[in-house]
């Protein structure tokens, strides 16, 4: 589906989530059993995913406008293009300034669960409250932002205006120094209450011996953090990190509706720089290109993180 | 071959309670500071937006942070634009086969990769990791053909059939990891009581994965709802679109500068979501804390 | 404990019953007594125009018991040009596209649109169309791929009441324009308002309306239709740095540029907050004058260029009717394309819809429209060999969507005017191959 917010990260990072137990264990039963109830979802995927997948790696290879009968194979010659493409190469920094927001959330979200860990007075609605934007989804969350980052008669360049905070009253939105910072910022608020309900879910697995054991040897608020909850809940970070990486890799939807990759380029990820090479200028080709790099990104990136993940446990 | 993350194991039943003090690393004071912070930050560019709804475009022009009115004609004028009296149900008509059909197929095939070895389940474990990483957009042509080629264009049929794909390989990895968490015993004892294969995971395995379950649904439901790409694509007439397609109507060429209508029209997509974040949050933090990440 | 998951439950089973019954119910299609149902996508989503056309099919389809309208609307830039391509390419819906003259033209030229020509001779089109009107969809050889409804002149709309207040009159020279922007801004008034929300389009007429001044209509049309001329050439230069001059050193423009919503820079000149509006349109004429009924407006053209030919308006054409080459109801596409274009029709177009049909013997000044609107119109319609032409109409979607990319870029500062031009003549000639 289109819209795929950090939960939507989940269901990349569950790709590579944790296994209990290994799979070889306990699997000595008639193996076609295990085919026959595996085979509606493969066939669906197979068919409605897969398929296309292959066929944008076709496309990838041809000069195809998008609508045309004809179209051209070209062999890598895209990918040479990419490659060499100014924006193409500034939307990967982007990209990288934009996993960037993606990590502060997980950083925030940490924070914000160490705190709620003792499970203060009101907590459920604190937790609530920070999902809130998570189950909106990136579009609606980028409608919104939109209508207060609004250049000129948004709500925060008005608020700028009255308090006279010169940063909101100049439309940091519509300036292509400030844009790509402004959608970052948007992200941290649209994620970071999920990874608040990771993080939680990690430290009430936490063995309490340890800690326990820690304060009785003295160790301060610090000490037990630093040394005690923060090493045992590194495969939780680890996820985090990797649902991160992967969501802000995908990012398209909250761009999208603020800003188009626009002003100019300033704000184009990979995403939508395939987007608009597809769609703005029939140029399926390049578009189809950006795709497959992107999927080559995230399939290494999940392969390497999780290879590490083993290794560390 | 895909990616692995061994965590630490949740032990069965509650964990010991954690003396408070323990785990307490800021004074109350600060944190019930940032809490408010934090909540002041996500609910008040909501309440915003609710507050702009209200106004006329004339008041927003003059001040778009201050004053308030009631002008509830607003809502009814962005529900007319959007058309949502016609899309409210295709979007409650999508959302219901998807969450059903989600459900009922990953929670099939999370359970046949989970717990058995078939010749090319590794094959079909790379493949669901590549579908979890394209993005839409570039494939939606190509996906295109596929559903004319079953005559499927402008169906509901056909839309919901690309979204339940594009769920799948989510959905299936979370309901994997779910049957992984459950301890295989219980399994072994209904085989040797002489219970099929299908007894086993309808009697003894689903009830198990409940939780799971729940939560995918309230997942691929979220999600459903927002829906906007595939009914676009897929669908030559309007009596086929979501709501989501609805809002799109505000963003115009000469004019919609609406501000008020805008924010109706976000409000009235919404809320509702809202109510069911808060009617349904438990069972969305519990899946998320038990299943795809234990 | 699971009440929900089983409310979901049954609403979702609710739900796959009645995805089943309806698609059945709308797959159907033509059925029962050779009705036919016209598939028809189009691009007009602001209100009062959606208001008009609805009214307009309803004459139609009275008129024609046999065809029942099927129309969808679709986001101007946004959604139509791709998936109309995408669907033409693929098949027999829709039959009939409202849609970009660009999107237009790439659909012909990849022989997915229906030619036109025949159908121009049945229906009499020739007579009863405008020569300008047919132009903007005739190839260069001479083909008729769409009909354009919505002519339209840009320039720029001045509000002359604040102008009086200020001492000024519409500055006609960038000398006049460079005082006049500095007075505004010393009253705390924005000098000319703009924007497109991010869209691209606007860069047509920030770079068209120089143009056309510096060239003159004759020459500005032979430039466009790539008859003659090159983006660098040191004229288009002279012409288009008007335009860069005017934002970044005489601080005429709102900082924001482009990226504020059309919409909202018009409330800013109906709500006396700027004093001009550009680019501005006949469309935008009639709304402006019933919002602001106390001030009043003068819709000029850009100020005169160093070493041009005067001041010209630029005409041009929103969007247009496109037969699908695969449809199976040709006829009644036809039909639906003519009714458009009947003078009565016409004639709630300009007075309900704000559009400007090419349609010959309309008599402007009968009609009940705002004389703002009038004057825009009486020199679309009399003096339209003083205009020049649009440049999007004539170039690929791509060029266009490079024009305001790269225009932004050049307003933001990341690359030069020349680095610019130079990039618009290589996409130029690649169009023109």
């Amino acid at each position: 589906m289109s819209s795929h917010s950090l939960a939507g990260a989940v269901r990349s990072g569950a790709g590579s989530a944790p296994r209990a137990r290994k799979a070889g264990k306990g699997v000595h039963r008639s193996q076609i059993t295990g085919l026959v109830f595996a085979t509606p979802a493969i066939v669906l995927v197979a068919v409605f995913v897969i398929y296309p997948i292959v066929g944008t790696v076709a496309l990838s290879l041809t000069d195809w406008d998008g609508f045309s009968p004809t179209r051209t194979f070209v062999g890598l010659q895209n990918f040479a293009d990419i490659l060499a493409d100014g924006t193409f190469q500034a939307s990967v920094v982007r990209n990288l300034i934009y996993i960037g927001g993606f990590f502060v959330s997980v950083v925030l979200g940490f924070a914000i669960a160490v705190l709620l860990w003792v499970r203060p007075r009101g907590w459920v609605v604190f937790r609530t409250v920070f999902l809130i934007p998570e189950m909106l989804g990136p579009a609606i969350v980028g409608l919104v932002w939109l209508r207060l980052w609004q250049p000129a008669n948004g709500g925060l360049a008005a608020l700028g205006d009255a308090l006279h905070i010169p940063v909101l009253a100049s439309s940091p939105l519509a300036s292509p120094g400030g844009a790509i910072w402004v959608l970052a910022l948007t992200q941290v608020w649209a994620s970071t209450g999920f990874f608040v309900v990771v993080a939680l879910g990690g430290l009430q697995s936490l063995d309490p011996s340890l800690l326990d054991a820690a304060a009785v040897d003295g160790a301060g608020r610090w000490q037990r953090l630093r040394y005690v909850v923060i090493p045992s809940m590194r495969p939780f970070l680890a996820l985090m990190t990797m649902l991160a990486t992967i969501a802000g890799l995908k990012a398209f939807d909250l761009v999208w509706v603020m800003t188009q990759g626009g002003p100019g380029n300033a704000t184009q990820l990979l995403g939508t720089y395939a987007y608009t090479k597809a769609f703005s200028q029939s140029d399926f080709g390049h578009a189809s290109a950006i795709a497959c790099v992107m999927v080559l990104i995230a399939l290494a990136f999940t392969l390497l993180t999780g290879r590490r993940n083993v290794r560390d446990s | 071959m895909t990616a692995e993350i061994r965590m630490p194991l949740r032990r069965r039943g509650r964990p010991r309670e954690l003396s408070r003090d323990t785990i307490r690393f800021a004074p109350t004071w600060l944190s019930y500071g940032l809490m408010i912070v934090f909540f002041l930050l996500i609910t008040l560019p909501l309440l915003w937006i609710a507050m702009t709804a209200l106004r006329s475009p004339e008041a927003y022009a003059q001040n778009p942070v201050g004053g308030f009115e009631w002008r509830f004609s607003n809502f009814a004028d962005a529900w007319n634009t959007a058309n949502f009296s016609s899309y409210v149900p295709n979007s409650l008509i999508y959302t219901g086969s998807v969450v059903v059909l989600v459900v009922a197929i990953a929670s099939a095939a999370g359970y046949g990769l989970a717990r058995f070895r078939f010749p090319g389940r590794l094959a079909m474990m790379l493949s669901l990791v590549v579908a979890l990483t394209v993005p839409f957009s570039s494939i939606m042509f190509s996906v295109y053909d596929v559903v004319q080629f079953f005559g499927l264009i402008n169906t509901r049929a056909g839309i919901v059939v690309v979204a339940v794909a594009m769920t799948l390989p989510f959905a299936t990895f979370y309901m994997r990891t779910f049957f992984l968490g459950i301890p295989d015993e219980l399994a072994e004892a209904a085989r040797i009581d002489g219970a099929g294969e299908l007894t086993v995971f309808f009697r003894v395995m689903l009830p198990l994965a409940r939780p799971g379950l729940a939560t995918l649904a309230v997942f691929s439901g979220v999600w459903t709802w927002g829906m906007y790409i595939e009914p676009l694509l897929l669908a030559t007439s309007d009596d086929l679109r979501t709501v989501s397609l609805g809002l799109s109507f505000f963003t115009t060429e000469f004019g919609g500068s609406n501000a008020p209508l805008i924010c109706a029209a976000i409000v009235t997509i919404v809320a509702p979501l809202i109510v069911v974040s808060v009617l349904l949050q438990r069972r969305f933090v519990e899946g998320m804390t038990n299943g795809a990440i234990k | 404990m699971f009440r929900p998951l089983r409310g979901l439950v049954a609403a979702g089973a609710a739900g796959v019953v009645l995805a089943a019954v309806l698609t059945g119910c709308s797959s159907g299609g033509d059925s029962g007594g050779g009705k036919i149902t016209l598939t028809y996508w189009n691009q007009i989503t602001s209100t009062d125009t959606t208001k008009a056309e609805d009214a307009i099919i309803a004459e139609f389809e009275k008129e024609h018991p046999d065809i029942t309208v099927k129309q969808t609307r679709y986001q101007p830039q946004a959604q139509l040009p791709s998936l109309a391509k995408n669907a033409f390419r693929s098949g027999s819906t829709p039959d009939v596209v409202y849609a970009e003259v660009s999107t237009g033209r790439d659909l012909f030229n990849a022989g997915l649109a229906l030619d036109l020509d025949a159908a121009a001779k049945t229906y009499g089109w020739k007579d009863r169309i405008t020569p300008s009107g047919l132009a903007w969809t005739t190839t260069a050889d001479g083909k008729l791929y769409g009909l354009g409804l919505e002519s339209e002149l840009s320039g720029v709309l001045w509000n002359t009441t604040l102008l009086d207040k200020l001492g000024t009159k519409v500055p006609t020279t960038v000398d006049e324009l460079t005082s006049f922007c500095q007075a505004a801004r010393k009253n705390d008034l924005v000098p000319i308002a703009t924007g497109a929300g991010g869209g691209g389009w606007i860069w047509y007429f920030y770079l068209g309306l120089p143009i056309v001044n510096a060239l003159g209509p004759q020459a500005e049309k032979d430039f466009v239709s790539h008859k003659s001329g090159k983006w660098t050439d040191p004229e288009i230069k002279t012409a288009v740095q008007t335009v860069f001059d005017a934002a970044k050193k005489a601080d005429c423009f709102i900082p924001e540029m482009s990226t504020l919503d059309n919409g909202a820079a018009i409330d800013m000149l109906t709500g006396n907050k700027a004093v001009a509006l550009a680019p501005a349109f006949t469309g935008n004429l009639g709304p402006v004058a019933a919002a602001d009924p106390k001030s009043a407006y003068d819709f000029a053209p850009w100020v005169a260029v160093p070493g041009g030919k005067g001041q010209f308006n630029l005409q041009g054409m929103g969007s247009a009717f496109v037969v699908n080459k695969k449809s199976e109801h040709q006829k009644a596409a036809l039909e639906f394309v003519d009714f458009m274009f009947q003078k009565d029709i016409a004639e709630q177009y300009i007075e309900k819809a704000g559009f400007l049909p090419p349609v010959t013997g309309i008599d402007v000044d009968a009609l009940r429209i705002p004389d703002l609107f009038k004057q825009g119109a009486d020199i679309l319609i009399n003096h339209s060999e003083d205009t020049g032409t649009t440049v999007d109409l004539v170039s690929s979607d791509k060029f266009n969507d490079l024009i305001g990319r790269e225009g932004q870029e050049v307003f933001d500062g990341q690359i030069t005017v020349d680095q610019y031009l130079k990039d618009l003549q290589a996409q130029w000639v690649k169009d023109k191959i």
